[in-house]
């Protein structure tokens, strides 16, 4: 016999001992609301969304852009990744901001770049949502003049460097 | 101690060792970003919003207490229970989505990632044979034994 009374009741101490912990934890760091569903951001409409090719298709810029940027100190260059990715390799004079850490990151980004700057956000490639998802983070919470997208990612800022990377090299 | 170590219990130590390693794994990688994993939760469209929190902050908790028990041994047939039933749910959640064509990441290793295919393969290729452990009697280092040695009757 698999089920029995005891094996019942050892499930249920195993899981209102995970549900006890698991609400300690939540009340003593993140805090999340037990009830209904709180996005973490402002869900990017499907239309706005890259590979449709609609919409915003303004914000998303390429290689040639990415370089201008870096020469410009109006424009900012935030790598979305996270910090082991970060450390990993980025694009020269990129800051960290890891979309997944947007919280614990944020107040620090804003009092340290001014709402002028023009920012590029990038991730790992074109499949990846991390600078989209940034995107409409910051466009919901700060006040930022221009705000971009490197659609390529650093995948594409790799590549480039392989096969321009006398001319990239300039920029290290 | 070496009549006990036949290629089944080695088997079924190693595999409760790296399905407790899984469950770690996806449940540290969840806790750190508990919204993230309700968004991922919400994606799948399968609930109320009114336990999509309740659900992102039980789970990965669950899970981490799951892998804990089932690696040290303790309430072994209990905690493979839940395990088979966890994973049980998650094949489901993720077949459901990949029928409706849903274009989501599974969320398993912590905010957008995972793709739904590989992670529903690694379900199932931990629920077969974690179903066959249930009806093994003789599994090795694990807790329950050390406590029933030194406590007989219990």
């Amino acid at each position: 016999m698999i089920f029995n009374k005891e094996t019942i009741i050892k499930m249920a101490v195993i899981v209102l001992t995970c549900l006890v912990f698991a609400l300690l934890f939540n009340r003593c760091t993140q805090n999340v609301p037990l009830f209904g569903y709180t996005a973490p951001y402002k869900r990017i409409q499907p239309e706005t969304r890259m590979d449709d090719n609609a919409g915003n298709e303004d914000i998303f810029i390429g290689y040639e852009e990415v370089i201008a940027c870096i020469g410009n100190p109006d424009c900012l260059i935030v790598d979305t990744r996270s910090l082991s990715d970060y450390n990993d390799g980025h694009i020269p004079g990129a800051v960290l901001f890891p979309v997944y850490e947007f919280d614990e990151y944020f107040e620090e980004f804003i009092s340290s770049h001014p709402p002028y700057l023009t920012l590029v956000l990038y991730c790992f490639d074109i499949h990846c949502d991390m600078s989209k998802e940034m995107y409409q983070l910051l466009v919901n919470t700060a006040n930022y003049e221009k705000i971009l997208i490197y659609s390529g990612g650093y995948l594409d800022w790799i590549e480039r460097y392989d096969s321009e990377g006398e001319r990239h090299s300039e920029y290290e | 101690m070496n009549k006990k170590l036949t290629f089944p219990s080695i088997f079924f130590l190693l595999l409760r060792i790296s399905v407790g390693v899984f469950f770690l794994y996806t449940g540290l990688s969840k806790i750190v970003f508990i919204s993230g994993f309700a968004d991922d939760i919400y994606n799948y469209r399968l609930f109320p919003e009114f336990i999509i929190n309740l659900a992102a902050v039980f789970m990965p908790f669950f899970e981490i207490n799951l892998g804990l028990f089932i690696i040290i041994g303790l309430w072994l047939k209990e905690t493979t229970m839940l395990v088979l039933l966890s994973l049980l749910s998650f094949i489901i959640m993720i077949s459901s989505a990949l029928i409706r064509g849903l274009d989501i990441s599974c969320g398993c290793f912590g905010y957008g990632k995972g793709q739904l295919e590989t992670t529903m393969m690694m379900d199932i290729a931990m629920f077969i044979p974690l179903a066959f452990s249930l009806f093994y009697k003789n599994h090795i280092l694990t807790l329950d034994k050390l406590i029933r040695k030194k406590d007989p009757e219990s």
